[in-house]
């Protein structure tokens, strides 16, 4: 069992759970930083959309899934399904952090942009993406969280009478219960390849990124 | 000397419900003048600068400059916080250098007002570092550094110096004099101190509950000495003006 193919399966399944982690995390992220931008330049609208948002929050994600699941096997994107998961669950965190970093902004930074000139995208690139940076790092890293609890459930997909397990750490977790008993062999291995993949980020991306980002706040 | 900036029955009302922070507010600031808002918490200083310097809108009543409304941000106008309100995650070169950047970009005549301006507040050799690294002193200093970068002609403090050390804000209050002189700036400040006022300013209006309840012109020569009997005369004339001592004291 611990020949080369084996862990050449278990290597490319945990590069393809990163991508789709990655994916839908970049999808989060982009959404995230559009709406606290929007929310950050009209009061209004913030009283409108927060309560919305925070309602919708409170939905279970996997309420969504059999429709998702229809309409992505549908569609013939059978990855779509998983990326929808995996995005319902990693938004919130990242949404409702840049929301409150971009609404405690100190207002005379405001105006100080303002009164020096920076208006539309400047003040966008020039004060509130670097104001919400150190939000965007640590949201993220509770994003990336939740879509590792996830994963299980987004490469496992239930068409129908048909199981479709997406090639991936989730899916060789619910491959080595699969038969009814535990393969602990493929069971430890996943999850020790999941330590690794979470480590691995920990030392080259966080914490750097956290480092960096203590520049990044106000007093 | 003309009048820069003139303010014609100001009003102000942030929302329909809520109490009247300006209450037709007329005032004139000659060009050249060091002028001083003082009065208690609430009374409308600082938003009454905040219209005069394009941040926010008049609920009635107009802000001219140079006998044109003020419709916005104007780059003429130019302001120190009391927060010092600098971006932490630029260098203090980067962050003196700002206004300019957000103007289309720094030519090499920029570049010399900047080194200018550090040099004028004594910043010069410190430029590479960060905000967090400098006292609160010194990050004033900036302040006032990219404030002075595009030549305004109107220089607003907001409470520039409440955060400083006496010390420090005594250093300061000297270095602003000596800038306004040097530069003819027109400054508009706000203070809580009354002695400061009576130091730096050549009109002081006393303001409570969103109006102008009297301008003071100042007489005293300068350098102006705090303890000095004329000094503290003026100070006790403010104090009654203002409800904080009795007619008879």
């Amino acid at each position: 069992m611990l020949d080369l193919f084996f862990w050449q399966t278990v290597l490319w399944a945990t590069g393809l759970s990163v991508v789709r982690i990655l994916v839908s995390y970049l999808i989060c992220l982009f959404a995230g930083i559009v709406v606290a931008i929007w929310l950050a330049s009209s009061a209004k609208a913030e009283r409108i959309a927060v309560p919305i948002f925070d309602l919708v929050q409170n939905i279970p994600p996997l309420a969504f899934y059999p429709i998702a699941i229809l309409v992505f096997m549908k569609a013939n994107l059978i990855e779509g399904s998983a990326i929808f998961v995996l995005v319902t669950v990693m938004l919130w965190p990242l949404l409702f952090g840049l929301i409150g970093a971009a609404k405690q902004i100190p207002l005379d930074i405001k105006y100080a942009a303002r009164i020096f000139g920076a208006k539309g995208s400047k003040y966008i690139r020039y004060v509130i993406l670097p104001a919400v940076f150190p939000a965007v790092v640590t949201s993220s890293i509770v994003s990336w969280g939740i879509g590792w609890n996830l994963l299980v459930v987004a490469e496992w997909i239930r068409y129908g009478q048909t199981d479709i397990r997406l090639q991936g750490v989730g899916g060789l977790l619910n491959e080595a219960t699969a038969s009814g008993t535990v393969d602990v062999v493929l069971f430890t291995t996943a999850v020790v390849m999941i330590l690794v993949v979470v480590s691995l980020l920990h030392v080259f991306i966080w914490r750097p990124l956290l480092r960096k980002s203590e520049n990044y706040k106000f007093d | 000397m003309d009048t820069i900036v003139e303010v014609k029955n100001l009003t102000k009302k942030y929302f329909f419900t809520s109490p009247t922070v300006l209450k037709n507010v007329s005032l004139d600031v000659v060009e050249g003048e060091f002028l001083c808002f003082v009065g208690p918490s609430g009374c409308g200083k600082s938003t009454l600068i905040r219209l005069i310097s394009g941040l926010e809108k008049p609920t009635s009543g107009q802000v001219y400059y140079k006998k044109k409304i003020v419709k916005g941000i104007n780059p003429e106008i130019s302001m120190v916080f009391q927060s010092f309100a600098l971006l932490p995650w630029l260098t203090i070169k980067e962050n003196v250098e700002f206004g300019a950047k957000m103007s289309g970009g720094i030519d090499w005549a920029e570049q010399h007002w900047v080194r200018g301006s550090l040099f004028t507040v004594g910043l010069n050799k410190v430029s590479d570092m960060y905000p967090r690294e400098l006292s609160g002193g010194m990050r004033q200093r900036v302040g006032i550094a990219r404030a002075l970068v595009r030549d305004p002609k109107v220089l607003i403090l907001d409470e520039p110096f409440s955060q400083l050390d006496l010390i420090t804000a005594g250093e300061l209050r000297s270095e602003a004099l000596e800038i306004w002189q040097s530069r003819n700036l027109t400054v508009i400040m706000v203070s809580h101190l009354i002695e400061e006022a009576v130091q730096l300013a050549d009109r002081i209006v006393i303001m409570d509950a969103g109006e102008i309840k009297k301008i003071v012109s100042m007489n005293l020569r300068r350098p102006r000495h705090k303890g000095g009997k004329e000094f503290l005369e003026v100070v006790g004339e403010i104090e009654k003006i203002m409800g904080l001592k009795d007619e008879d004291q």
